[in-house]
């Protein structure tokens, strides 16, 4: 009982000091706003590259695009100018926010967009939007974009985190909290022994934890856990899903600045004999094909093409060169009636 | 819905509240049941109904037992034959299916149907041996078998435990249930130091070395400045995770009115094999020593012609560790890490080290501990390594260093390895030098703090989930 009140006297005194420094040292106003907030800087490179190589197709998407599309034969193929924007990781939420802030805003937009996916990325809307992902996603977004936090994140939250959130400073401080705590405390004998401070280690790790860098069937049992979230019940129901996406908007986008939206659903080997689709995979691929008719998008789907066996995979997502060979033949017989009609 | 989730303290807090609001004990245990049963079905409704078929099949050939007793020891062929069958079944199913269609496949018959995929349902291990124990014992005529179905029901699938344990036997779980309940402030002041405790290790610090430690041991050829890294980031991940579980099953079952068993108890101060086995996964650890340890010595001491006494000494050990082994896991690496621990118990028995052994001063007793915990971390490392030809091309191919990237990446784990172990080593320093006071209560503030700081939407899954 008295072990309990000391605790009790013990966490409000501490929770006072960590609230009165949070407030010293971050917040703006209180309550605090819920989810995280973007700064206002768009990174717009991509806006400069459009407007420098004027492409009539460009190929949108995460590492996929650029290990599965070979952008001469593309253009070869088609007899068009293509650009290819590919961000590593990308979810729906940074395709969302490099097509409203870069793609939309660029003098020389494309004809044609072909966006490149898989399985329920485009409706699996906190699907890498979190920790380093916020991060990237940030680059790409202003202060207004506040649909991206409504959706991604807020629309995500339970409502004690948003009660802790709004509320609770040191709850609210955590990721700057945390970000002390890293930078003094566990880099510090980093910093001390090898001269090496915060941005030095990031390059370590990123150079160690390399993709080349590790086992295959390891790499590929971490993307099959790292894609799971994809393919829960919530994110395979795509009735649900559809009105809380990107997707919408991303139509809209297209289609108010005159491109035309192709969507690409691509080949992964995350199925096979021993783990057959699940069928709630199958519903929602009806489902996002009848929604696709509806909107006049057309969607391409390789998901089960023999042309792609697995010899032709570096791992259970991406293509080797021979795969890009194939996977651009095929992407240029399938947009042919499309764009030529 | 596991313990660090909001789904499970919402669960949690409607069961609570309807149980002490229920007067009659037998009604308590009626809704611990629905709730024990519906616990496990959030994982995957099929779970439960294998739990209930089990648990109905054991209450009755138990009961058969009793009432034949000729025929006892056909009964608990009969349950040892079910139960070990279907342990083996989803354990080693996945690890043998590929082999197994291979070969008739090769022969011309068609082997679809093996490649459906079986996954170990949670918690399997430990029900399991709960029964198996509770087995064992009726027939050897030390326990009465229950003839109240709601009570061993209960006692096989109660929640806090039926995940990861702790592993307690029928004769500790059942006065208990069986016992009228009132609720009473004590359980409350029992319960939440180890809930605190439980929540700080597993957000704070197992979550925290989880991923770095996940990374080095999925590289294809790490450097040994790294692999030491991350076995050390192991050896922290795998006590703070597993002993979290623990804290947080014995805190709610204590909010429930029960006192359930511990199962940690700083194994890594340990001078011995023997005493870390005394420390670590102490329920297990019993249960291997009374039912699988003495019953093989008995045997060996009974024959007509006695062993030499290096056998006595070795062949208990070797066959139960062995047998540790394969509970943790199918694969090479969890039977050679089980034959590792029985190659070192008989090895210090056989010097005569026994678990019972205090070397005479303080320097002897730092190098006889610095000795027993880096065989400690040695044998985490096989047990975490992918395969047993990765850690051999380590040892056998691996560079000391691949450069000044993998020092920074060492260096920056064995940081993180050793500022997460701080709040454990202050905690066994305040409970030897300061126990009571204000320091501990305070100590408490500061780690749930920290648990406010550090939790995030997702926790990873315990890692004695998978056993």
């Amino acid at each position: 009982m008295r072990d309990f009140k000391q605790y009790l006297i013990s966490l409000i005194v501490l929770t006072g000091l960590v609230s009165g420094y949070v407030f010293y040292r971050y917040a703006d106003g209180y309550p605090f706003p819920i989810g995280a907030q973007f700064d206002p800087d768009v990174r717009d490179k991509y806006r400069h590259i459009l407007n420098e190589e004027d492409p009539q197709i460009l190929v949108l998407g995460d590492s996929m695009v650029e290990t599965n599309v070979d952008k001469h034969s593309l253009a070869e193929g088609s007899g068009k100018r293509v650009s290819l924007i590919f961000e590593g990781g990308a979810g729906s939420a940074m395709l969302y926010l490099i097509l409203k802030n870069n793609i939309a805003n660029a003098d020389s937009k494309p004809d044609t967009m072909i966006v490149l996916f898989r399985d329920t990325v485009l409706t699996s809307t906190a699907f890498r939007v979190h920790g380093n992902f916020l991060a990237m996603i940030d680059e790409f977004a202003g202060a207004d974009d506040e649909l991206v936090l409504e959706l991604a994140i807020r629309d995500r939250m339970n409502p004690v985190e948003k009660l802790a959130e709004a509320y609770f400073p040191p709850y609210w401080a955590r990721s700057n909290l945390q970000t002390i705590l890293f930078s003094r405390v566990l880099y510090l004998p980093t910093r001390t022994l090898l001269d090496c401070n915060l941005e030095c280690a990031d390059q370590a790790m990123n150079k160690v934890f390399g993709n080349q860098n590790f086992d295959p069937d390891q790499f590929n049992r971490a993307i099959n856990l790292a894609e799971n979230f994809l393919y829960t019940d919530e994110n395979l129901d795509f009735e649900k899903q559809i009105n809380r996406s990107f997707l919408p908007e991303i139509i809209r986008l297209c289609r108010d600045n005159n491109i035309k939206l192709i969507l690409l659903r691509t080949k992964t080997l995350r199925f096979s004999r021993e783990v057959p689709e699940p069928s709630a995979l199958n519903e929602y691929m009806d489902d996002l094909n009848s929604y696709a008719r509806r909107n006049d998008v057309p969607l391409i789907d390789f998901a089960h093409s023999d042309r792609l066996p697995p010899s032709l995979f570096t791992d259970i997502n991406h293509l080797n060169s021979d795969g890009k060979k194939v996977f651009s033949e095929m992407l240029i017989e399938a947009i042919g009636p499309i764009l030529n009609p | 819905m596991n313990f660090t989730s909001l789904t499970f303290w919402v669960f949690f807090a409607l069961v609570f509240s309807t149980y002490w609001l229920l007067r009659e004990h037998s009604w308590q245990n009626a809704l611990l049941l629905f709730a024990s049963y519906v616990f496990y079905a959030w994982l995957a409704p099929w779970y439960a109904v294998l739990l209930g078929v089990s648990t109905l099949t054991d209450f009755f050939l138990a009961r058969q037992m009793k009432q034949q007793k000729d025929k006892a020891k056909t009964y608990l062929v009969l349950s040892l034959i079910l139960n070990l069958g279907v342990l083996a079944l989803f354990k080693y199913y996945n690890f043998f299916n590929t082999q197994v269609a291979e070969a008739l496949t090769s022969i011309g018959l068609s082997a679809d149907w093996l490649f459906i995929n079986v996954l170990l349902p949670a918690g399997l291990s430990f029900y399991t041996l709960k029964k198996l124990a509770y087995m064992i014992d009726v027939s050897r005529g030390t326990l009465e078998p229950s003839d109240d179905l709601l009570s061993f029901a209960l006692f096989v699938s109660f929640f806090p435990q039926i995940i990861a344990g702790p592993i307690d036997r029928y004769q500790k779980l059942i006065p208990q249930i069986e016992q009228k309940r009132v609720w009473q402030s004590s359980f409350f002041y029992s319960a939440w130091p180890l809930i605190v405790m439980g929540l700080f290790k597993k957000i704070v610090v197992a979550d925290s070395i989880k991923p770095i430690v996940d990374r080095i041991f999925s590289l294809d050829e790490p450097s040994m400045v790294l692999v030491l890294a991350g076995t050390l980031g192991f050896t922290l991940e795998i006590l703070a995770d597993f002993s979290a579980y623990t804290d947080l099953s014995r805190g709610v079952a204590q909010l429930l009115g029960f006192n359930t068993s511990e199962n940690f108890n700083r194994p890594y101060l340990s001078l011995t094999p023997t005493e870390f086995w005394n420390r670590w996964h102490i329920t297990l650890s019993a249960w291997l020593r009374d039912y699988i340890f003495f019953p093989i010595r008995r045997a060996l001491l009974r024959r007509k012609e006695p062993l030499p006494n290096w056998l006595l000494l070795s062949i208990p050990p070797l066959v139960t560790m062995f047998i540790s082994g394969i509970w943790h896991g199918a694969g090479l690496t969890f039977m050679i890490w089980g034959i590792y621990y029985g190659v070192l118990i008989a090895g210090y028995q056989l010097i005569g080290l026994r678990g019972d052994w205090k070397p005479a001063g303080r320097l002897k007793t730092f190098f006889a501990w610095l000795i027993m915990f880096s065989l400690i971390a040695f044998g985490w490392l096989i047990f975490r390594a992918p395969s047993m030809t990765w850690l051999s091309n380590i040892f056998l191919h691996s560079e000391w260093t691949h450069g000044r990237e993998d020092r920074i990446v060492a260096s920056i784990l064995l940081s993180r390895t050793i500022l997460y172990s701080l709040p454990l080593v202050i905690k066994y320093l305040l409970d030897q030098y300061s126990p009571r006071g204000f320091i501990q209560p305070f100590y408490y503030a500061v780690l749930t703090l920290g648990v406010i700081i550090f939790i995030g939407s997702a926790t990873s899954d315990f890692i004695y989930f998978q056993f």
